[in-house]
């Protein structure tokens, strides 16, 4: 409620150069921007993994029943995912992607519906046990500790008992040295992800903009960068973050710091 | 010791207001709050949550720091970071839901960019009503029954905000014109780098001179002498022998002062300043207009407005955007419009001149 009258002359600046600042995270929110290119870039960045994590989450998605994805991107994965027996309900936060998601998707087997909100929506969105699956993919390393914790707990209650939440993340690293390298790896990476964003918003390039731009903007920008560093949040310990019926069937390493996690809800009996 | 921690951080936030100051989104109980007490909704700025607390002082309220990428409200919401997205985020995980009984919000006014109370109240399920621009005024606002008269939703750009606002261009410029320089060319070349500034100065000066009123003139005449008082008199008092390099480093210096006073002077706001931004980022300008024939006269558009540009029309009910000249383009009314009345002239006068061209080819 602050009037907050002050800076005003860098707010462009600000423009998506915080939040996640993971080495995916960072380079995602230059995907994004193209939603045409967006797989085909993750798939570089990743070395492939991207599309061998789809393929793993496609061998482990029930061949029946109602899908649920949080986070649905360019729609890569729906499209592997659609099958006449299968509803798939997709959302993702971001309009562009939904708009090139949908479109994809028009026509392919079965029913498919692409909304654009965000996994925080859940609670209204959806009933309680309506889903045999869910599916978030890059998705919980952009939300905050808290809202972890209230998606996780969202998902229990929307799948079915024995249902399965398929979660594929980068996550920290085990011993302290391959965190710090990791660290490392990923300063300079978001340093330049978060210039080249902001290089990429001068709306019409000339030599001089892009001087100027260069030699007095960049030091508020790397300054701008800095700051976010510490915000750097791959997950772990997520499966002690668990809701008690929640439990953890199977953990998939793939390289760089990714896993795909199978987490199953408990049917009561069990329990 | 917790003053002198707050004071310190104060003083450097404010010095370097241009980058972000975040903090974990949280909610914050003040005084004994029951459950009927009011849920006030701020953004995860550090420097905006200390003045918030300090100013709420011992009223009885919850207060939600809604995740923004640690950007203060106003530039948060019209940069797109303080959205609804923000909100609901933060009622769900702050467990609010089950402290209070009723559902409504109070959202900074200076939030109405971005955020649409009917959607709020479609996704989320809670109402919203705006509260004051400053926090100081919200001790009254509570006491008013939470009517928002007007002088408490109206900018005001007064001596201190401008002051305030040339601390924080001052923190910019060292950044902006001698970090770089210092860091790449080495301390000896900022001499050197000061033509530079003298250059880039009298360019902004240029650029921003689309952004004055008239009423701003005699402050602006002010700002002026008093920016170029100070370093002469400086100079002038000083013990340094009056050479051609002290000459033009005072020059230098003397207009850089008098860029951060009239940059503070001129009050642009987060669209007016845009002229840099429409240049860099190719943002769109923003012309409002209102349809007489679908507006209906719930005068929202007159609540939200912060620089209290729309009146009612002598004849009827519609209002009008009686004071253009005072339109920041924050787009509020644009956003918070329940029937589409308000409307971006210019956009649409875009829009058009394409079809023609598309017709045309």
């Amino acid at each position: 409620m602050n009037c907050a009258l002050g800076e005003y002359a860098v707010l462009p600046l600000y423009n998506e150069v915080l939040d996640t600042t993971m080495l995916t995270v960072v380079l995602m929110r230059v995907f994004e921007a193209q939603p045409s290119r967006y797989d085909r870039d993750m798939n570089l960045l990743t070395m492939g993994e991207h599309s061998r994590i789809h393929g793993a989450i496609v061998a482990k998605a029930p061949s029946e029943g109602k899908i649920c994805e949080i986070g649905c991107g360019a729609g890569a994965l729906l499209v592997r995912l659609a099958s006449g027996r299968r509803r798939l309900v997709a959302l993702d936060k971001s309009e562009e992607m939904v708009e090139f998601a949908r479109n994809r998707v028009a026509g392919l087997e079965g029913r498919i519906d692409v909304d654009r909100r965000t996994a925080l929506e859940m609670d209204r969105l959806f009933a309680a046990a309506e889903f045999d699956c869910v599916i978030a993919c890059l998705v919980f390393s952009e939300l905050t500790a808290d809202e972890q914790d209230w998606v996780l707990t969202e998902c229990r209650r929307i799948l079915k008992p024995g249902g399965t939440l398929l979660l594929a993340d980068e996550f920290r690293s085990d011993g302290w040295l391959m965190n710090t390298i990791s660290w490392c790896c990923c300063a300079p990476v978001h340093l330049v992800a978060n210039i080249w964003l902001h290089m990429r918003r001068l709306s019409t390039p000339s030599f001089w903009r892009t001087l100027y731009y260069s030699v007095v903007e960049m030091p508020l920008l790397l300054l701008s960068a800095v700051v976010s560093l510490p915000l750097v949040r791959p997950l772990h310990d997520l499966s002690r973050k668990l809701p008690t019926d929640m439990t953890l069937i199977e953990q998939t390493k793939f390289r760089g710091n990714l896993r795909l996690l199978e987490i199953m809800k408990l049917v009561k009996d069990t329990i | 010791m917790k003053w002198l921690k707050d004071f310190v951080l104060d003083l450097v936030q404010l010095f370097f207001r241009m980058v972000p100051h975040p903090m974990r989104p949280r909610l914050i109980v003040i005084g004994h709050p029951d459950r009927k007490s009011p849920v006030l909704v701020t953004t995860n700025c550090s420097l905006t949550v200390r003045r918030l607390v300090r100013a709420l002082g011992r009223q009885d309220c919850y207060l939600l720091v809604a995740p923004a990428q640690g950007i203060n409200v106003w530039c948060g919401a019209v940069g797109g970071h303080f959205t609804t997205e923000s909100v609901i985020s933060i009622v769900h995980t702050s467990g609010v839901e089950d402290l209070v009984d009723h559902h409504t919000l109070v959202l900074p006014v200076l939030a109405a960019p971005s955020i649409n109370v009917r959607d709020l109240k479609q996704r989320l399920g809670w109402s919203a009503k705006f509260g004051p621009v400053r926090a100081e005024d919200i001790p009254e606002f509570f006491h008013n029954s939470m009517k928002l008269t007007q002088a408490m939703r109206t900018v005001r750009f007064e001596v201190k905000d401008r002051l305030e606002m040339s601390v924080a261009m001052t923190g910019s410029i060292i950044l902006r014109f001698f970090l770089f320089p210092l860091v790449i060319w080495g301390i000896r070349s900022e001499l050197l780098f000061m033509p530079t500034v003298l250059a880039l100065s009298l360019w902004q000066l240029g650029w921003y001179r689309e952004s004055s009123r008239k009423r701003d003139y005699l402050s602006r005449l002010g700002s002026y002498g008093l920016a170029l008082s100070v370093p002469i008199f400086g100079c002038l008092i000083g013990s340094a022998p009056f050479q051609l390099s002290t000459a033009l480093e005072v020059v230098c210096i003397a207009v850089g002062s008098v860029w951060v006073v009239q940059a503070a002077s001129s009050g642009y706001t987060p669209f007016k300043q845009c002229s840099y931004s429409q240049a860099f980022y190719g943002q769109q300008p923003i012309s409002i207009a209102v349809v007489e024939e679908d507006c209906t006269g719930c005068a929202i558009c007159a609540q939200v407005c912060p620089l209290d540009c729309f009146e009612r029309l002598p004849a009827g009910r519609a209002f009008d955007i009686i004071h253009p000249e005072r339109c920041v383009e924050c787009g509020a009314c644009l956003i918070q419009c329940p029937t589409g009345a308000v409307v971006n002239a210019h956009k649409l006068v875009s829009q058009a001149a394409r079809e023609l061209d598309r017709r045309a080819a």
